[in-house]
């Protein structure tokens, strides 16, 4: 299988393996955006995110030597990534923080910052979209979550999430769908509240 | 005979979304309501994710775990840590021999900075020392039931959603004053199984029961007031009015039941570390809000319009912590 990825990576790649630090730096520096916003996104908040984060860059860094090129750089990139991330929600189940994970109650969505009120700071309004999202997020199964954010936050194809997961293309389908139906529904709660809550004059 | 058409799975409509399905399907959404609201529903949640933006990491916390990361390559250099991390590398090969650090390059390498947050890039400690660890914490534990059936009114909170707070050292991750005396008065109810129908939460200012001990609701080196009764709101908006420019600072009467210790600081865990505020809330309290308990925080902050010192507030649900009503004044 002939390496795909960009000929400077490929080059940095390789001199990273070869004990180049300047070319570690590199590759990690380039990739860490990336990683970060894939924990941000499976963990549901900073401080996980950023634990979930530096286990990612030292696994990239300790796993260099067997990078073989058969994948994208960035795949394999992507695949300590989501076990990093996997692993931190694990850890989390051990130490319960039980309003991060979410527990699916039916009763709990809340609304968003009142949209009709025209002096809402619209740093308040992000704030509560944030919220929403990853409250929203954290209620899908972490399997579906997984394959939700690669492919729409990271915009993988089938294709490659199957190679991140190793698991068939055809559970990656399944999956995707699953997680963006789970998703749908809460969102949707949420609003149906937020409409109860503040009903039209 | 009529055929029934099978309608379209998510499975399909999410297929098509991402390109990966064929022509018939898309003829069939063009053609049947149905399936177009069906996958407009998927659309919005897959658009959902990709709008919100991931806030980048200061350019010193980059700098800090790059160099984590970096220190780890010393590690493996210096065979410190033997097999690397075979976690995110899924090959089945075993591993290949760890380069010589007098390849090209940088010779002089990154010397590491700060320890690592967690330390779990070193090297696994002793036996002995993990096990001397497991019983003192096993005895602290035991000591904190002890003192806890022995010591006065005991929190009528749920012993899953603080029982392992202390055990596992999850306090110290970020500690809550009302988090960790919840902690402490739930040792003695979690082994007792189910809380007494005697018990009543000690956090009931205004409530007609007598004031609490604020020994029993406060611990460590920050006090968190006990929470207030704020009302009764038809709509979040009311309560954004009622709180815009100060929080109540006299207790009033409830006719609620006051939400536990356990879930005041679990909401109050949640907000802050999803928004990235420092401290503890400043103030805390319950409302009704169309007929819904809320928990209300207020938060020192630092204003994103001005970047001037303000207060932060955020009303959450009481049963899963979900955003509610949230402002800056």
């Amino acid at each position: 299988m002939t390496p795909t990825g960009s000929d400077e990576e490929r080059v940095r790649v390789a001199a990273a393996q070869a004990g180049d630090r300047v070319a570690v730096d590199r590759l990690l520096r380039d990739h860490q955006p990336a990683i970060h916003a894939v924990c941000r996104r499976i963990t549901g908040n900073d401080a996980d995110a950023l634990d979930a984060t530096q286990e990612a860059l030292i696994a990239v860094v300790r796993g260099l030597p067997r990078f073989d090129g058969r994948s994208r750089f960035s795949t394999w990139v992507y695949r300590i990534a989501t076990n990093a991330c996997l692993d931190e929600l694990r850890r989390r189940r051990r130490r319960p923080l039980v309003g991060l994970l979410g527990s699916h109650e039916q009763d709990g969505p809340g609304a968003l910052a009142d949209p009709a009120d025209e002096t809402a700071d619209s740093f308040a309004d992000d704030i509560g979209e944030r919220l929403a999202v990853d409250h929203a997020l954290q209620q899908v199964a972490p399997e579906f979550r997984v394959a939700v954010v690669l492919r729409d936050l990271c915009q993988l194809d089938y294709a490659e999430i199957a190679e991140v997961l190793e698991i068939p293309a055809g559970t990656v389908r399944s999956r995707i769908a699953r997680g963006r139906a789970h998703l749908a529904g809460h969102l949707r709660n949420q609003t149906e509240l937020a409409q109860r809550q503040n009903p039209s004059p | 005979m009529t055929d029934q058409v099978t309608p379209l799975s998510d499975e399909e409509l999410s297929a098509h979304l991402d390109g990966e399905s064929g022509p018939e399907v898309g003829e069939r959404i063009a053609a049947e309501p149905e399936a177009r609201s069906r996958m407009a529903s998927l659309a919005a949640a897959a658009r959902a994710i990709a709008a919100e933006p991931v806030t980048p990491l200061p350019p010193a916390t980059v700098d800090n775990i790059v160099a984590q990361a970096l220190a780890a390559a010393t590690e493996v250099e210096r065979g410190a840590g033997g097999a690397a991390d075979a976690k995110g590398v899924s090959d089945g090969r075993p591993p290949a021999p760890l380069p010589a650090s007098g390849g090209s390059g940088d010779e002089t390498g990154v010397a590491p900075l700060a320890p690592s947050r967690s330390g779990r890039g070193r090297a696994a400690p002793p036996a002995w020392l993990v096990a001397a660890v497991v019983l003192l914490v096993f005895a602290v534990g035991a000591g904190l039931v002890i003192a806890g059936r022995n010591g006065g009114r005991q929190d009528a909170a749920a012993p899953t959603t603080s029982k392992s707070a202390a055990s596992d050292g999850a306090a110290d991750r970020s500690p809550s004053a009302t988090g960790g005396a919840e902690s402490n008065q739930d040792q003695g109810s979690a082994s007792a199984g189910s809380p007494s129908p005697d018990e009543s939460p000690t956090l009931v200012p205004g409530h007609g029961a007598p004031a609490p001990d604020p020994s029993t609701t406060v611990t460590g080196s920050f006090a968190v007031p006990a929470p207030l009764w704020l009302g009764l709101f038809s709509t979040p908006d009311a309560l954004r009015t009622e709180l815009a420019t100060t929080f109540p600072a006299q207790p009033q009467p409830s006719p609620e039941t006051p939400p536990t210790a356990a879930s005041i600081g679990r909401c109050a865990d949640q907000v802050g570390v999803t928004l990235a505020l420092k401290g503890k809330p400043l103030h805390q309290g319950y409302a009704s809000v169309a007929g819904t308990m809320v928990l209300v925080y207020e938060f020192a902050s630092t204003s994103f319009r001005n970047k001037q010192p303000t207060t932060l507030v955020a009303a959450v649900g009481a049963a899963s912590c979900d955003p509610v009503v949230t402002f800056e004044r």
